[in-house]
């Protein structure tokens, strides 16, 4: 098979970073991450199904100072995931391919992944009453 | 010069005419996840603050309980298509493609079968 010497598409030492190709690498990055995340929700969902004590012991740990991180980091993966994964169904139906449509909803994607974390602990830690 | 046909080649390394398929279920399990996922975090900031009893008491609602429940399979299956492209993308083709995707598929559909049986104990009171 003649599959040698064939020219490489840029590559990534040479390829200048954008906001598209960044983008679309965190959509992976955050899917990757929110599949781990899995394996807490099926932690969580097992420890409510055991019984008292270890639903005690799952929210310790998700309270916990790396459980808080993980949260975080899980939280705003989705929000990202969620906004980007609507960018991405407006692609398949063939809106906004202009390339100012496509920075311009990658900008609103961000900023909206960052409100959504926010408005989520922000609505979470009142309704604790103010205890963190 | 191998001695192995033109199919073992390919096999396992891209389109067998299911690409159409994986792409199709793919699109359809995000749209479902939309509304599912605005339920679910909805749900897990109101019971932030609830304890076991409040938050059991919860999914033992038929409606809570169906929506989780169609949430965990979505879930998983929309991260196992999801995964298998990251593997095909970013895994050496030298080594065996398929081999990592039965594994990854077998642990999504392990943690599905976990949580959808956790999701029924809880409904149903267990």
């Amino acid at each position: 098979m003649v599959t040698m010497n064939r020219p490489l598409s840029p590559h990534i030492q040479i390829y200048r970073k954008q906001i598209t190709s960044s983008l679309s690498i965190l959509h992976r990055a955050t899917g990757v991450f929110l599949s781990l995340g899995a394996f807490a929700f099926v932690y969580w969902l097992w420890a409510l199904a055991t019984g008292p004590e270890a639903y005690a012991s799952a929210q310790a740990f998700f309270s916990s100072i790396i459980g808080r991180v993980l949260l975080l980091g899980w939280v705003f993966s989705l929000a990202y995931h969620f906004s980007n994964g609507i960018r991405h169904l407006f692609w398949d139906s063939g809106k906004g391919f202009q390339i100012e449509t496509v920075y311009a909803s990658g900008k609103a994607v961000l900023a909206i992944s960052v409100l959504l974390t926010i408005l989520v602990f922000g609505v979470a830690y009142a309704m604790r009453g103010g205890v963190v | 010069m191998s001695l192995r046909t033109p199919l073992a080649q390919v096999r396992g390394h891209g389109s067998a005419r299911q690409g159409a398929h994986h792409w199709w279920m793919q699109r359809i399990t995000a749209v479902m996840l939309i509304p599912l996922f605005i339920g679910f975090v909805g749900t897990m900031v109101a019971l932030a603050t609830g304890g076991y009893a409040e938050t059991a008491a919860f999914i033992r609602s038929p409606i809570a309980a169906g929506a989780l429940l169609v949430l965990v399979v979505t879930i998983f299956y929309h991260a196992a298509l999801g995964l298998q492209v990251v593997i095909e993308d970013y895994t050496s083709a030298d080594k065996c493609h398929a081999c990592t995707i039965v594994t990854m598929r077998f642990i999504m559909f392990l943690l599905a079968a976990i949580s959808v049986v956790a999701v029924i104990k809880v409904a149903v009171g267990g």
